[in-house]
């Protein structure tokens, strides 16, 4: 039996006096706000930083190990939240057996324990494939299988499950709960349902970290569950007693409602998507779907980013063609998947405002104050470098930056992805406060859209299987969970 | 080796089209070798085939037959060179190429740690290449979103620039995340081993063979 005891660990002014004894066998969830020093925490175990002041310590059947001399890449593997940035190989089978090579098995062996393993995967004949062919989820589970080969007596999964669907939340999930008696796990997350799952809840508060017993019990303190847990607005049960507050804007009136402002006439994307829908002025419409079904191609569709090579796109009636895009782009904004991510201005307000000439930024900035308040963009923020912003901070960036010229299509994609609990219902909040406004909104959680849609489409192989009203989703209960969706 | 008679040409140029047959590519892959033959001929047949006696001006000059024939084996050599590459980048993938290269090292590796290196760095050089263009198109996507590109040349040339720097900022970011990977599966350096998952089959012993023989003769026709 092993223990990893963190004692006293100082990092910056992130970490204050972090303490913890971790079983091996014993899976603890880690919440927490974003940027209250998760993932640093996470690093500092791993070895990838050292701590300011500190120490940790393994102990093996009750006697101390020396932490500099412990091969920690062996003892704690680590898992992060994006498929696509943690693969090494070049096939699947390079990528399984990378860590055993390095362990200093012999090739044969390896041969052996890849084939065993990528069956055990479900990857069984796409040894010889690269990774980059694999959907996200297969590929998070190949990780995972890849660093739980190297039989670690710790895991940190930071966030690890986050942009999977359903479906392949669980299969990954199976395999957890498969090495949870030789392995403690540690799960980096916002979500309080995966939390549940888990032994132990700590929560890291002004840099230290607290003990909050077993999650289930702890989530049903009101206190708790208000600070972590999503808000009642996600709740799909008020969502049938509520009435639609949402406003039709008066320019969208005006362009006569009954008409659509978006329409996919018999399109055909290659083979990536196909669609024959449309969308009426004022609608928010919530799409759904698993990972790779197509729904962020269907977003790009909408705003020209990629054109159909059969059919017709129609925007208030008439078609979007390569002349008129620019004009289109100035009516229609898209909030990109981890937009926060992709923040091209130097500041937070050049972002808002990009393309302006200084003096124009300098002469309009006091006018553009109250906006930008709106938006909890005040004082210095405006002027800090989107890379020293917090993941809520810089999507309220980005949003502030697509709703600056009052489109009257919005699309989002994703925009709650890898926030805390907070952050998502200050977005959600104002989300569902845009009025006037045509919205489509992406998500593989239908709880992020059942208080505001009007109707829910569910994405599935590139196609809408799926066209209901919000009011009618839990006759299709079975579709959804089928697809992966989380509700 | 360098292969300059009639007989070697002719024999490569033989397995150069057998092997396109095979492979099943289509020709207008090849279409870009006429251009180069074209501008390669012209430069051979004017560098080898135009000559002037000595203290005369170029103009003076005349054709000679033998400059033109060894201009014609010159271009040859080089269509076969470009022809081969061609065919080997139609029908290999980068990361298989890398992956081969780095086989190819293995057996330096115990020489000196610094060939398993040099075999890790070009596989994920060639891994990193995609990611970095995902990347790149992600930043030019969210550019086009953020509305019409400025009409005058200066102002295109400042956002171009402008847009260089979130690419660069990225681009290093995601080549820590990648030696960080490195790190938590124990790569040390020296460490690297590729791993060929199938074993030599019978295909890969006739291969070897044709190869040998083909090298063979060729060492004989030069």
């Amino acid at each position: 039996m092993k223990i990893l005891k963190v004692r006293d660990i100082h990092y910056r002014d992130i970490l204050n006096g972090v303490n913890i004894d971790w079983h091996q066998g014993e899976v603890i969830a880690l919440m927490g706000a974003n940027g209250s020093g998760k993932s640093t925490l996470a690093r500092l175990l791993v070895g990838l930083t050292e701590p300011d002041h500190g120490e940790i310590s393994l102990i093996v059947d009750g006697s101390p190990c020396a932490w500099n001399k412990v091969k920690r890449w062996q003892e704690i593997g680590l898992v992060g939240q994006h498929p696509m940035r943690q693969t090494i190989g070049v096939t699947v089978a390079e990528e399984l057996g990378f860590g055993l090579l390095n362990l200093g098995l012999d090739t044969l062996e390896v041969r052996r324990k890849v084939k065993e393993l990528a069956s055990f995967v479900g990857l069984a004949g796409k040894e010889d494939q690269s990774p980059a062919t694999l959907s996200g989820g297969e590929r998070q589970r190949l990780v995972t299988a890849a660093i739980l080969a190297l039989q670690p007596s710790f895991l940190i999964l930071d966030e690890g499950l986050t942009m999977l669907d359903a479906r392949a939340q669980a299969n990954v999930l199976k395999l957890l709960f498969q090495a949870r008696a030789e392995t403690g796990q540690l799960w980096i997350t916002h979500d309080i349902e995966l939390a549940s799952h888990a032994d132990r809840l700590l929560v890291l508060e002004h840099g230290k970290l607290v003990d909050k017993g077993i999650p289930r019990e702890a989530f049903s303190s009101k206190e708790l569950y208000a600070l972590y847990g999503p808000s009642g607005k996600r709740s799909g049960h008020q969502v049938e007693t509520m009435s639609n507050e949402r406003v039709t804007h008066p320019v969208i009136e005006s362009k006569n409602s009954s008409r659509p402002v978006l329409e996919w006439k018999q399109t055909n994307f290659s083979t990536r998507l196909q669609l024959n829908k449309a969308v009426k002025a004022g609608e928010f419409i919530g799409i759904v779907g698993p990972s790779g079904s197509g729904k962020t191609t269907l977003l790009e569709s909408a705003i020209g980013l990629i054109m159909p090579t059969e059919g017709q796109i129609l925007g208030f009636g008439a078609p979007i063609t390569k002349v008129i895009l620019n004009d289109w782009r100035k009516e229609v904004r898209l909030v990109l998947q981890e937009a926060g991510e992709y923040l091209i201005g130097r500041t937070a307000y050049q972002e808002v405002y990009f393309g302006e000439a200084k003096r124009e930024l300098e002469n309009n900035r006091s006018s553009r104050l109250s906006y930008l308040g709106k938006f909890g963009l005040v004082g210095n923020l405006l002027d800090y470098a989107p890379e020293q912003l917090s993941g809520g901070e810089r999507q309220r960036v980005a949003l502030a930056a697509a709703l600056r010229t009052n489109p009257e299509i919005l699309l989002m994609d994703e925009p709650l992805l890898g926030l805390d609990s907070a952050s998502r219902r200050r977005i959600q909040t104002m989300i569902s406060e845009l009025k006037d406004i045509t919205i489509m909104y992406v998500t593989h959680d239908l709880r992020d859209v059942l208080q505001d849609a009007d109707r829910l489409w569910l994405v599935e192989g590139g196609k809408v299987v799926l066209d209901c009203s919000k009011q009618c989703w839990k006759e299709h209960l079975e579709q959804f969970r089928a697809a992966g969706v989380r509700f | 080796m360098t292969v300059i008679g009639w007989q070697g040409l002719t024999l490569n140029s033989l397995v150069l089209l057998g092997l396109v047959f095979l492979s099943h590519t289509p020709f207008k892959l090849y279409r870009s070798l006429i251009v180069v033959m074209i501008w390669m001929g012209l430069f051979y047949g004017l560098a080898a085939g135009w000559v002037w006696p000595e203290n005369r001006a170029v103009w003076q000059g005349h054709w000679s037959q033998e400059g033109l024939l060894q201009a014609i084996i010159m271009l040859w050599r080089v269509i076969l060179v470009f022809g081969l590459t061609r065919l080997f980048t139609a029908v290999t993938m980068p990361l298989e190429q890398g992956s081969g290269i780095a086989y190819f090292l293995n057996p330096l590796i115990p020489i000196t740690p610094k060939a398993a290196d040099f075999a890790l760095l070009l596989t994920l050089t060639l891994r990193f290449i995609p990611l970095i263009i995902e990347e790149a198109t992600l930043i030019w996507k969210v550019r086009a979103l953020k509305g019409e590109w400025p009409s005058s040349w200066l102002e295109r040339s400042r956002e171009l620039i402008q847009l260089i720097v979130p690419l660069i900022l990225l681009s290093l970011r995601r080549a820590e995340e990648l030696a960080e990977n490195l790190t938590l599966r124990g790569y040390a350096s020296g460490n690297y081993r590729t791993l060929m998952m199938h074993e030599r089959t019978s295909q890969d012993r006739v291969g070897a063979v044709i190869l040998g023989c083909w090298i063979f003769v060729l060492l004989v026709l030069k």
